[in-house]
């Protein structure tokens, strides 16, 4: 009837007969959102891996808008990373991604960090699991480790000795790698000889004398594998100044920035690594995630990284390691 | 209704009738018809109006899932390290290098993208760097160009890392064949340096939204097309309102739902991502096309009950008005005194017992009339018998005088005739009991009249009686010819001259004719005329004046009819006859 009616004056009369909420269902852009804080403790200050993982981070911290502190300890250890975590849980940050120097020295206190309500991410390296959220582990250890041992052999035509520079006997990433590149060298490559694993501590000064003895401790050296980012820098430092470039193979753990020069001069042949850049921004991404009580899930698209995988219910791998090569080197920046 | 009542009550029955049975059977059903087919019908709206959003929304979600695919698509390129090798330069030192990276890029595009399984991409377009790769299937201008803008964005189009559908209204590339299509820009990120590569383009024919709203749009008249909230048509079924605005957009009344306008029903959707509006109008007789024949049937249906109704109603009025007609015609001749009315009982219902009980009332009516009228008729007749039955007190007066002067002439014979007949006399007059006597004793008594009248007046009065019939036999009115005779005595002396008074008594066919006549004075035609007038109109009786043929007139009258009222002749100086009828034999029944 109010159809009829109306329809007499306007033709254009329109009759509502079903909606579903208002015609607009664009929602205020200008949504008031509380800015979290993400703590950022990298295993040493001032390294040019944790940097680029810094990069990542600030990155992350622009575009998620979130406010991050990114702080390492002078010495890579468990104490100065402990002075930390005391501190950013006084200053009552929403989240804690930790790179652990030691997974049980640093538990107790991170386990004093959730009971605050803090998310507490591991990343890097990890601690007990019951002392962290969430592990974001860059690429399988296993995988990683296999393939170190590997591009060594390639490198080497599986004859002769070679020695292992590991971070630190703590850190647990490096204990991971360091057991899976034993395992594929005990499994695939009888003719090798595995003559010595030394710590570099994370300390480039140290590295570079610790190469340097292994190469005069051991005359007849095929090759040195440097399981983390100081490591193979060091290790082909040290060989170009034995003069022995080609002759001991340099691979490893390491960022292209650091072995760009090696690499071209052939003083070291493949690293192996991942983007340290999007380590960091999956690590605030993850960790804004956690705050908003949101979980990852298994082949999860995460935007500016991509599929992500997870092992168990707390372990995030972020991806596959990459090769930088002679070839390929300059095509990244980190 | 907008008959008043007044008018209405003065309606005839028929009509009432009539008018109150197609009110409470023509107007419900038809009510109760319309009714129905207006709540079908909005109830087929309201589904439609309710199921049509639901299927937009569906098709609305397929878009945005097929757009979102084209999207994850273009991400195979992260896939491909030699392109990614490619797009991360940003500085040749040859111009062969530069084309030979050209070259690589655009055939992986063509093999990937233009010649993949994707019929829908039209074109794909990278621009990195000052570079712009680009495999199309067909020719396009005024787009892109490897120095100038990237459609209107050009080298500075900032996506702040956000994939974006561009509608051709946003850029100006154009395909040659002036193809509708949609253009998706998404940012190339290099996640391992954290730096953009450049932004990729897919044109996307519109086919694939085809393929996803037809099943929609099978109905006929139907339309279906996408647009912004502001109303730019991206998609249209048919193709030349593409790339037109919507000139209503802003006055729908919802986007998320369905409206209809007088002959339109609308159903629209916004997707969730980009906002887009999947509208859909088809034409409400679409919708209600099959119920058109449903409708049809119903109304002919309606029409042909109606008339059946309409015959119904009108036998039914007319089988009541019909016999209360009858009632009234028949109550009009019982009016104007016609008692013998026939009713033809039809029915047993209300209508015949009226009929019923009239006709009883009538015949109560009419037998209590003739019973008052018999009873008044026999009062007259009493009291009429009552009063010519007394003696006339002057004829007693002049007998007893005449007696007296008999005695003196000592004749005692005659006195003693006169007393035996005068006694006699008074013995028939005081006999009352007998209406109806027979003429030899009526006869008898006027003889005495006479005979004691002839000592009175002696040889100036003759009388002769002659009578034709068995006088033992036939029964008259007792004192019917005495007042004639009496009459005749008082007024038709003529001085000097005899008077003879004849009483003659006939028998013709089944009446008894009886006159007395005499040779006296006679009256005048006037005289004559006005006692004939008198006897007609029967006025009241006076005592006096011709008191006596009066009486015997009436009482004739009474007795038996106007017929046989008294006939009187007269001539001036000649003599009066008078005559009377009487059935035969009627005293022995009038008698009782």
């Amino acid at each position: 009837m109010l159809l009829f009616v109306s329809g007499c004056s306007n033709g254009d009369a329109y009759e509502l007969l079903v909606s579903s909420g208002s015609s607009s269902i664009r929602q205020p852009e200008a949504q008031y959102e509380h800015q979290y804080t993400i703590g950022i403790i990298s295993k040493v200050d001032n390294i040019p891996y944790f940097n680029s993982v810094k990069e990542g981070v600030l990155e992350a911290a622009e575009r998620l808008k979130v406010n991050v502190l990114y702080e390492g300890p002078a010495v890579a250890d468990a104490k100065g990373q402990r002075v930390i975590v005391e501190k950013f849980i006084q200053q009552k940050v929403d989240a804690i991604a930790i790179s652990a120097n030691d997974p049980v020295q640093l538990a107790p206190i991170l386990k004093q960090a959730k009971a605050a309500g803090i998310v507490v991410i591991t990343w890097d390296s990890d601690t007990e699991p019951a002392a962290r959220n969430l592990f974001i582990d860059m690429v399988n250890p296993e995988v990683l480790g296999r393939h170190v041992m590997d591009t060594l052999a390639w490198n080497t035509e599986e004859h002769g000795s070679f020695a292992i520079m590991t971070g630190s006997f703590s850190a647990s990433n490096h204990n991971a790698w360091l057991k899976w590149i034993q395992a594929q060298w005990k499994e695939y490559y009888p003719n090798m000889n595995l003559v010595e694993v030394v710590a570099t501590n994370d300390d480039p000064h140290n590295a570079f004398i610790q190469a340097q003895g292994l190469l005069r401790k051991y005359p007849d050296l095929a090759g040195i594998i440097g399981n983390s980012s100081v490591g193979p820098p060091a290790a082909a430092k040290a060989v170009e100044e034995a003069g022995k470039a080609g002759d001991v193979a340099v691979v490893g753990v390491s960022t292209p920035d650091l072995m760009r020069d090696y690499l071209k001069r052939g003083s070291a042949q493949v690293v192996t690594l991942w983007s340290p850049k999007k380590l960091g921004y999956l690590t605030v991404f993850l960790a804004k995630s956690l705050i908003n009580g949101e979980q990852p899930g298994d082949f999860q698209y995460m935007p500016g990284v991509g599929t992500i995988r997870m092992r168990g219910s707390d372990t995030v791998i972020m991806g596959e390691p990459i090769d930088f090569t002679r070839e390929n080197v300059d095509q990244y920046d980190f | 209704m907008t008959f008043n009542r007044r008018s209405f009550r003065d309606f005839r029955l028929q009509t009432k009738l009539f008018i109150t049975y197609i009110a409470i059977t023509v107007i419900p059903i038809a009510l109760l018809g319309y009714l129905a087919y207006s709540q079908y019908i909005s109830s087929i709206e309201r589904q439609v109006g309710t199921y049509i959003p639901r299927l937009l929304g569906q098709a609305n979600d397929n878009i945005e899932r097929q757009i979102n695919e084209f999207f994850q698509m273009s991400d195979q390129i992260y896939n491909a390290p030699m392109i990614i090798e490619i797009l991360r330069k940003d500085a040749y030192q040859t111009v062969s290098a530069m084309r030979q990276d050209e070259f690589t890029v655009d055939s992986y595009l063509s093999s990937t993208f233009i010649h993949g399984s994707q019929q829908d991409i039209l074109g794909v377009f990278i621009s990195s760097n000052n570079r712009l790769f680009s495999s199309t299937k067909t020719d396009y201008f005024s787009g892109f160009s490897t120095k100038e803008a990237v459609g209107l964005y050009g080298q500075n189009l900032d996506l702040r890392g956000q994939e974006m559908v561009l509608l051709p209204n946003e850029t100006s590339l154009q395909f040659k064949d002036h193809r509708p299509f949609v253009l998706i820009a998404k940012p190339l990120v290099d996640v391992e340096n954290r730096l953009s590569l450049g932004t990729m383009f897919i044109a996307l024919d519109l086919s694939f939204i085809d393929r996803i709203v037809q099943p929609i749009d099978e109905q006929e008249g139907a339309e279906m097309w996408l647009m912004t909230e502001e109303g730019y048509m991206l998609y249209h079924t048919s193709a030349d309102q593409i790339g037109r605005k919507d000139q209503k957009a802003a006055k729908y009344p919802t986007l998320n739902g369905s409206f209809k306008t007088k002959n339109m029903l609308f159903g629209m959707d916004v997707s969730k991502q980009h906002q887009w509006v999947l509208a859909h109008q088809i034409p409400l007789g679409q919708l209600t096309a099959e119920t058109n024949f449903v409708r049809t049937i119903t109304i002919l249906l309606f029409i042909a009950v109606t008339a059946v109704a309409l015959i119904i109603a009108a036998l039914l009025a007319w089988g009541v008005a019909k016999p209360l007609q009858h009632l009234t015609e028949q109550m009009k001749r019982v009016e104007k005194g016609d008692f013998n009315v026939v009713f033809n009982r039809q029915s047993n219902d209300e209508v015949g017992m009226l009929s019923d009980r009239f006709q009883t009332m009538i015949k109560e009516i009419q037998g209590l009339i003739r019973e008052k009228y018999q009873i008044e008729l026999k009062q007259k007749e009493a009291e009429m018998y009552a009063l010519q039955s007394q003696i006339n007190p002057h004829f007693m007066y002049n007998t007893l005088e005449t007696i007296a002067m008999t005695v003196e002439e000592d004749d005692k014979d005659t006195v003693v005739d006169m007393v035996t007949i005068l006694g006699r006399m008074l013995r028939y007059s005081l006999s009352n009991k007998e209406k109806l006597v027979t003429i030899h004793q009526e006869l008898q008594h006027i003889r005495d009249y006479l005979t004691i009248q002839s000592y009175r007046f002696e040889d100036e009065l003759a009388f002769r009686i002659d009578v034709q019939v068995n006088g033992n036999k036939e029964y008259i009115p007792k004192f019917i010819l005495q007042p004639l005779v009496e009459n005749a005595l008082e007024h038709a002396f003529v001085p000097g001259k005899q008077l003879v008074v004849t009483v003659l008594i006939v028998r013709d066919g089944n009446e008894i004719q009886m006159s007395v006549s005499d040779n006296g004075a006679g009256m005048s035609k006037i005289k004559l005329l006005e006692i004939r007038q008198l006897l007609t109109l029967q006025t009241d009786l006076n005592r006096d004046h011709h008191f006596g043929i009066l009486n015997v007139n009436g009482r004739l009258v009474l007795h038996y009819g106007k017929t046989y009222m008294l006939q009187v002749d007269s001539e001036k100086n000649i003599g009066t006859t008078m005559r009377i009828r009487v059935p035969v034999n009627r005293g022995e029944q009038g008698d009782e």
